[in-house]
């Protein structure tokens, strides 16, 4: 999409508001010109301070919106942490029981179950032993609380990511046109609609 | 349109940019471990920091809020939650019930129809600001067409792009758009038309490799971080 707008004299304006950046081009070893380059690192800039790639966690990361850790969405808070203890302890059991699963989604309703009714749905799910059942107790010895800390602080650290990526786009725009306008605007406010820059550009 | 073309936030300055890349970097070099964290191994492999208390949400919340001095933090805490909240980018986007949003369209959940009429405003007053009189506009990733209908109720001639041949059928049907199915691969696929025209996208979501990683995330996980050559400070 930029690379097109760069590439083509008769597209004048590019208003370029992106999503999942976990889907975006990781980025390669081998740099390639702009124009063939992949996600990211796009620009110059970025590449001349060495930076080569970002990995698909760290993208993955980049799309959670901070603005809504706020005690407005306490709530929301407090389900998601508990399925992020939920899903912790039942690693637990997993690495007992040499077990290398991908659990993958499972309804928000389980959460709202004890968590032996959780560790039933996944056994059933994925055909694993019934042990795992009678062991759930183990979530006695456990604090929802260190769930919670290890959630927060990870995707605090979603803003600078975001920031990266697309300032990065921003900058290969900048790069690449010469004259003209490019900018970075929100669009949107965040807590309505995260993954609210917009490149804006005009060769005019 | 009276923002500054990159909202850095201070005390960084379009003179400072690359000290405020340096800082980003330093960030998340410094961090890397919170931010490759996987939460679910916290009880199997223990968080990668030993600074983290053991707070309840309320208490969380309240410290990223800003609502609790930092001295009360440990100080590891206190300056990982003041750098993320200082460093990323400024930006502010019109509050939900300042924008009229279009009621009572078809399908369209209220956040969709906020950023759609937002958008289409946006597009509109940054055209007006540059001069650029065309209204033919190439839309990139259209989907279902939901963009693309509302530009050309808003007076625009659209051509939109759509790689999943369902969905091009879909925004195909509506009138007044042009839609090509076609996956984007190159800039040259976009070649649509040698006249003046705007580009534009909105929550366009790259394929190209999503099938592919897929696969691989399955057969094994990849820890890299952002990866710098050898360098010396």
């Amino acid at each position: 999409m930029i690379r097109y707008f760069i590439q083509h004299e008769n597209v004048r304006l590019l208003v370029n508001t992106g999503c999942c950046y976990n889907r975006c081009s990781p980025g390669t070893e081998n740099f390639k010109a702009f124009i063939d380059g992949d996600s990211f690192p796009m620009s110059k800039f970025f590449r001349d301070k060495g930076v080569k790639k970002m990995s698909r966690d760290f993208r993955d990361l980049a799309s959670h919106c901070v603005k809504r850790l706020t005690p407005d969405h306490l709530n929301e808070i407090k389900v998601q942490a508990g399925k992020h203890f939920y899903r912790a302890v039942l690693e637990v059991l997993f690495v007992r029981h040499g077990i290398d699963s991908v659990v993958g989604r499972t309804p928000n309703s389980v959460y709202l179950n004890p968590f032996v009714e959780y560790v039933r749905t996944v056994v059933k799910k994925h055909g694993l032993s019934e042990s795992l059942i009678e062991e759930a107790d183990i979530i006695d010895s456990y604090a929802v609380e260190d769930a919670l800390a290890s959630m927060l602080l990870r995707r605090m650290c979603a803003g600078v990511l975001e920031s990266l990526i697309i300032l990065d786009r921003c900058m290969a725009v900048r790069e690449a046109l010469t004259g003209g306008y490019v900018g970075l605007h929100m669009l949107f406010e965040r807590e309505t609609s995260p993954r609210g820059w917009a490149i804006v550009a005009s060769r005019s | 349109m009276t923002e500054p073309a990159l909202p850095l936030p201070p005390p960084y300055t379009a003179e400072t940019i690359s000290e405020y890349v340096d800082a980003l970097i330093g960030f998340e070099m410094e961090y890397k471990r919170i931010a490759s964290f996987h939460s679910h191994e916290v009880f199997t492999k223990g968080f990668p920091v030993d600074w983290a208390p053991k707070y309840d949400a309320e208490t969380w919340l309240s410290f990223i809020a800003g609502d609790v001095s930092e001295q009360s933090l440990p100080a590891p805490l206190a300056k990982f939650m003041r750098l993320a909240r200082e460093l990323p980018l400024v930006g502010f986007g019109p509050k939900l019930d300042s924008v009229e949003v279009q009621k009572n369209r078809k399908k369209f959940s209220p956040k969709k129809a906020y950023e759609v009429d937002v958008f289409i405003k946006y597009i509109n007053e940054t055209s007006e600001k540059f001069d650029i009189e065309t209204k033919r506009v190439v839309d990139v990733g259209a989907g279902l067409g939901y963009l693309s209908q509302e530009l050309v109720k808003a007076g625009f001639q659209v051509t939109a792009i759509e790689g999943d041949p369902e969905r091009a059928a879909k925004t195909a049907e509506s009138a007044g758009i042009e839609c090509i199915a076609k996956m984007v691969n190159s800039p040259d696929d976009l070649d649509i038309t040698p006249d003046p025209c705007l580009a534009v996208s909105l929550r366009m979501t790259p394929r190209k490799v999503m099938s592919h990683l897929r696969c691989m995330r399955r057969t094994f996980r990849t820890h890299d971080t952002l990866l710098y050559s050898a360098r010396k400070r």
